[in-house]
């Protein structure tokens, strides 16, 4: 099954990501911000970042950057899990490289249905 | 020219006001931390129902197989659908929380800005034009149309009564972007 990296600073969000997509069969790695999910993905392979935006050391449209940088993850689906609707911020998003932009609170059904489609 | 003791009076206002913006501050901060370990408890609660459900699964997906277990595994299946959308419902109102802390936490820089105008004594163009970039610093951290709709209605006149009734209609109607998923 595929590993999944999710990155919030609100440990109850962190929560609510784990629980669906381990439901669903999926190995959860976590991270509290930009920094550490860039460490963590450094350091081992995962197939998909589900990312929250506003967060403290590094944000989540810098890891997006960040990680698109990289040779290994310049294809792998990147997708934005935040509160932010603004077009704005999703220009934002976009440009950086995410793949998909997803406005909580989210419902667990329709998450796996993204995260389904952008693993296949 | 403000005489010496109107002068006087307007920095004791100032004073009284940026006390009044810093206890709301350290309020709002007590009010964010207060609940967050008992929210992280209701988080290891859905969890472990999460992994619960888990389990009951497999054990219908068994009562399915037993000789005439027929009826009981279609009654458990039941159960356990329904037992599996509550749960679903819990994980998408759980993230209000975060949600909620956003917004007060916004708000808490807000006031923090706000009382760090009010120690400039006298006010003045230079104090309205902050508070002015303050005020459209906070509408663009907003997240939903609420927010920005009581933000407006505050700064618009003559529209009290529409204000008083925005937090409990905004309440009853979801916020238009809630769960959207675009993808690039």
């Amino acid at each position: 099954m595929a590993r999944i990296l999710a990155v919030d600073d609100s440990a109850a969000m962190r929560q609510m990501v784990g629980v669906t997509l381990k439901s669903a069969g999926y190995d959860v790695l976590h991270a509290c911000d930009g920094q550490e999910a860039l460490a963590l993905a450094r350091e081992s392979a995962v197939d998909l970042v589900i990312t929250d935006v506003n967060m403290p050391n590094m944000d989540g449209i810098t890891l997006v950057r960040e990680l698109r940088q990289l040779e290994t993850y310049r294809l792998t689906p990147l997708l934005v899990l935040t509160t932010e609707s603004s077009p704005e911020r999703k220009i934002e998003g976009k440009a950086a490289g995410a793949t998909g932009w997803v406005v909580k609170p989210f419902n667990p059904e329709r998450l796996l249905a993204a995260v389904a489609k952008v693993l296949s | 020219m403000a005489s010496p003791s109107a002068s006087h009076d307007q920095e004791m206002v100032s004073r009284a006001l940026e006390k009044c913006a810093e206890l709301a501050v350290w309020q709002l901060a007590l009010a964010m931390r207060e609940s967050d370990s008992a929210v992280e408890r209701m988080g290891g609660a859905i969890e472990r129902g999460s992994t619960l459900l888990s389990v009951l699964n497999a054990l219908v997906a068994q009562v399915g197989a037993l000789p005439g277990g027929e009826t009981l595994h279609k009654d458990l299946l039941t159960c356990t659908q329904r037992l599996t959308a509550e749960h679903a419902a819990c994980v998408e109102n759980m993230q209000f929380y975060d949600r909620m802390v956003q917004h007060l936490g916004h708000l808490k820089d807000y006031l923090a800005h706000v009382a760090g105008v009010m120690t400039v004594p006298g006010g003045g163009p230079s104090e309205t034009a902050t508070l002015d970039q303050l005020n459209a610093r906070f509408r663009r951290r907003l997240l939903t149309d609420a927010q920005r709709s009581v933000f407006d209605h505050v700064f618009q006149p003559g529209n009290r009564e529409e204000l008083a009734e925005l937090p409990a209609r905004a309440a009853r109607t979801p916020n238009a972007a809630d769960g959207n998923i675009e993808f690039f």
